[in-house]
């Protein structure tokens, strides 16, 4: 078993922007609300977690030896980008990856999937979403799993905050 | 194992502790767009390896395990594409998935603790023909369709979806119920959308959340030979139901005119018990259309409570939207502040009934506080010498007479019978705005305040008619009429800080003909501008005393040179003061039949105009303090001098408000010689102009 922490939050609201969804960079323009998606260490040699290389690897961080995930202003983009956009989904494709290095074919479930915030009307959804099973998928020896990041905000966002553990889990078949 | 695109409810579905609820259904459907995006699959084929972990529910399992009924699902039996077995009830809060189709199981019962019954794509594909009923704690029923078929007299058959047997913590959301009429049946009995029943008078129905939800099209007529049978509701909570929430549903369609009486939302007893529903939350629900057949003895209802005494106070009503019903708002307890509610919630238009009298009204309240759809249908039940408030709004179908829409206060008879002027002393007053008559309005009743209002069409050539005394119109705009006001001399009739505007005849008749006569009304602060219709007469008088103060009377003018600001005709005098006279024909025309002698028109500007004062009698007219656009004075800044015997001895060196006499006086004191009337010669050109209308018609 590999625990992963997944932590979102939601700062003060700002100005509108752009955003941009579906496969690719994403680029934040004057948002202020931080989505932060941190992935704690994983000691398990059997799973490999690692940015998946589709261009949105800024919000891909290591620290410590611990893969994360940061939407924060504490990791801001190379562009200024510093979080997502209030009222709005933000779609980022191809986030991270995992890939079963060991020995024998494994089922992998990340569980859960979906984390929810709500508040004074607002509601800070994040979504986890695997690229070919739903919700545990079969990896064959170096076989790789690629997961998506869903993050909405909903309707003016607010102070909102996800904190909370994902749980990824392999188990030979 | 099912192929397509992931949708947000199979991510809700794999959540502990997380709902479809939470979710606004704005973020649902932009949440699926991405999802379907993301995992649709360039062939459409979508995620593979999906299980959803819940108990599948499919016209279409093709090898798949699940059920092909929702009954089976609840039952666990019949259960396919699972070798041996067989199926097994639900265990606690499983999750039962239910995909695209119409749905005929007959009764769906919910017994099992923590179930969620939900569609996988919403109910525009997942429709269930028939009634749900929650018996169970912590069940959530989520995305369906549900349109029952006709109940008939069958018992527990009228309700598309039920809580009761003091279940707790129910969630029902995201389900559209509609398309559920009863037109079969001869039993009084109801027909209701969703109903929370506390039945169980010593055991609540408990924390149930209605969210989300749209019901529409609802409608109760019963056999065709039956009259009246029943009546329709969106949400009723009823009975033992403590800590119920219903927020963020649409409601509209409810009774479909062709039902005895409806509801959007209702919270209300049951014959089972004394209880009734306690720490309600109704807030941002949008409701519309709730409308009963047009000849049944009662109404479609917005939002109505019938509770114990004392049981309002429980109720908490906020952001929600109401238009197009009968009555907006009922209180059977009479009790609940409706100006507070008006300013909690939003209504399209509403008159607000407090302590209304519904004495022999059907539905055993005899008192109640209400907001009525129309102002004339308030009155009914409003008592004398309250006040009924209107809330801005256009008021268009209020009274038809003579084939114009209008607004009728008081009894034809109200003069001859007090007895029936049930509207004595009432006030109707327009609050936060300034509500819109489209049509006439006639006061028939002593003793009527009418405050705050738009009038914008006429009958028998008025757009306002007072008839009896006591009656004070103030803060009203009356436009587009051929004539403004009549005004009766009655005792203690003021029009006060009105606006009179595109008349295109006279602004205002203060008449003492027929009936009327021996009172001094006043016409107060208000504008009579004959320039924006081309009215001919700002302010006539004729058979009686009158006292126009302060107002401002301008552009009146007749074929070049025979109308007037103000025009005194036969029997008439006045009083004329610290008004704004100009820009009209004449300033003031005294008619030959006047009563000259008891006209004072003082401490007025009279500027601009062809003539200031124009006297045909032989009396001179009093028109001392005045200013005329001139230090000099007469006839300063009016085309002509003034006409027939004028008395302007002392005229005001400055423009109102701070008259003086200062002018003429002054000069004479100086000298210590008296100086004479400067009473003109000249003598007044007939009068061609029109002659004051006869008083109108009374309203059938």
């Amino acid at each position: 078993m590999n625990r992963r922490q997944v932590l979102a939050t939601m700062g003060a609201l700002g100005g509108g922007g752009a955003v941009v969804t579906g496969t690719g960079a994403f680029t934040s323009v004057e948002a202020n609300r931080d989505v932060s998606v941190q992935v704690a260490d994983d000691t398990d040699a059997l799973l490999r977690m690692a940015a998946a290389g589709e261009g949105n690897d800024e919000y891909v961080t290591t620290n410590g030896g611990e893969l994360g995930i940061n939407l924060t202003s504490s990791n801001p983009t190379d562009a200024g980008g510093q979080g997502v956009n209030a009222n709005a989904t933000t779609v980022i494709a191809d986030l991270f990856e995992i890939q079963n290095q060991g020995t024998q074919e494994i089922d992998v479930e990340v569980t859960p999937l979906s984390f929810i915030d709500t508040g004074s009307g607002n509601t800070l959804v994040v979504l986890v979403v695997p690229q070919t099973g739903f919700p545990s998928v079969t990896l064959g020896v170096g076989d790789t799993e690629t997961y998506s990041l869903l993050v909405d905000s909903f309707s003016g966002g607010g102070n909102l905050q996800i904190s909370d553990t994902i749980t990824v889990t392999g188990e030979a078949i | 194992m099912q192929n397509g695109p992931l949708r947000i409810e199979d991510f809700v579905a794999q959540t502990d502790g997380v709902n479809l609820s939470d979710l606004p259904p704005a973020a649902q459907e932009r949440l699926n767009d991405k999802l379907a995006d993301l995992t649709g699959g360039s062939d459409g084929s979508g995620i593979s390896q999906r299980d959803t972990d819940g108990i599948l529910v499919s016209k279409d399992l093709d090898g798949r395990e699940g059920f092909e009924t929702i009954a089976d699902a609840l039952a666990g039996q019949n259960l396919q594409n699972a070798g041996d077995q067989t199926g097994s009830p639900p265990d606690s809060d499983a999750a039962i998935l239910v995909e695209p189709g119409t749905y005929d199981d007959g009764p769906l019962q919910i017994e099992t603790t923590g179930l969620t019954l939900l569609s996988r794509e919403g109910p525009g594909e997942t429709t269930v023909e028939s009634r749900v009923t929650v018996s169970a704690d912590d069940v959530t029923v989520a995305g369906l369709s549900v349109s029952p078929p006709d109940p008939g007299d069958a018992q527990g058959a009228d309700e598309a979806i039920r809580v009761d047997s003091s279940a707790d913590d129910v969630t029902i959301t995201d389900n559209v119920v509609e398309d559920f009429a009863r037109n079969t049946g001869t039993e009084f009995t109801g027909v209701d959308g969703i109903n929370i029943f506390g039945g169980d008078g010593t055991d609540a129905v408990e924390n149930v959340t209605v969210r989300g939800n749209i019901i529409r099209q609802l409608q109760n007529t019963g056999n065709e030979e039956t009259d009246y049978p029943g009546g329709a509701a969106g949400i009723s909570l009823q009975g033992n139901v403590r800590n119920p929430t219903v927020e963020n549903n649409t409601i509209e369609q409810i009774g479909e005119e062709v039902t005895n009486f409806g509801f959007g939302i209702v919270v209300r007893g049951t014959g089972n018990n004394d209880q009734t529903p306690t720490e309600v939350t109704i807030e941002n629900n949008d409701i519309d259309s709730v409308l009963s057949d047009p000849d049944s003895a009662t109404v479609g209802v917005g939002i109505g409570i019938g509770l114990k005494p004392g049981g309002a106070s429980d109720v908490t009503f906020a952001g929600n939207d109401i238009s197009n019903t009968e009555f907006l708002f009922e209180d059977k307890t009479a009790t609940v502040d409706l100006g507070s509610f008006v300013e909690d919630n939003t209504v399209d238009r509403g008159a607000l009934v407090e302590d209304g009298d519904f004495e022999g009204v059907p539905g055993g309240a005899p008192e109640r506080n209400v907001i009525s759809d129309s102002i004339q249908f308030a009155l009914n039940f409003a008592t004398t010498g309250s006040t009924v408030e209107v809330v801005p709004g256009t008021y268009d179908d209020e009274k038809t007479f003579n084939g114009v829409n209008g607004l009728q206060i008081g009894s034809q008879d109200a003069g001859t019978d007090p007895e029936s002027a049930p509207l004595a002393d009432i006030s109707i007053v327009g609050i936060n705005g300034r509500p819109n008559i489209p049509g006439w309005v006639q006061i028939l009743d002593p003793g009527v305040t009418f405050e705050g209002f738009e009038v914008t069409d006429e009958v028998n050539g008025y757009g306002l008619a007072a008839f009896e005394p006591d009656v004070t119109v103030r803060d009203v705009t009356i436009s587009d009429v051929t004539n403004g006001l009549f005004v009766p001399s009655a005792a203690d009739v003021l029009i006060e800080n009105c606006t009179v505007e595109n008349y295109s005849f006279y602004g205002a008749v203060v008449s003492g003909r027929g009936s009327f006569g021996g009172a001094t009304p006043t016409i107060s602060n208000t504008i009579f501008n004959g320039a924006s219709g081309g009215g001919a007469v700002g302010v006539g008088v004729v058979e009686t005393e009158a006292t126009l103060q302060g107002n401002e009377i301008t552009g009146n003018e007749f074929e070049g040179e025979d109308g007037a600001g103000v025009g005194m005709f036969s029997g008439a005098a006045a009083t004329v003061q610290e008004n704004v006279i100009a820009n009209n024909d004449d300033g003031i025309f005294v008619a030959g039949g006047a009563s000259a002698s008891d006209v004072a028109a003082t401490s007025n500007d009279i500027v601009d105009n062809r003539v200031g004062v124009a006297n045909e009698t032989a009396t001179a007219v009093n028109a001392n303090g005045n200013w005329w656009g001139d230090q000099g004075g007469p006839s300063g800044t009016n085309e002509e001098p003034n006409q027939g015997p004028v008395t302007a001895d002392s005229w005001s060196t400055q423009s109102g408000p701070d008259w003086n006499t200062n002018g003429g006086s002054t000069s004479a004191g100086a000298t210590g010689f008296s100086i004479a009337s400067t009473e003109t010669t000249r003598t007044a050109e007939s009068w061609g102009g029109p002659m004051p209308p006869a008083e109108p018609d009374r309203a059938e």
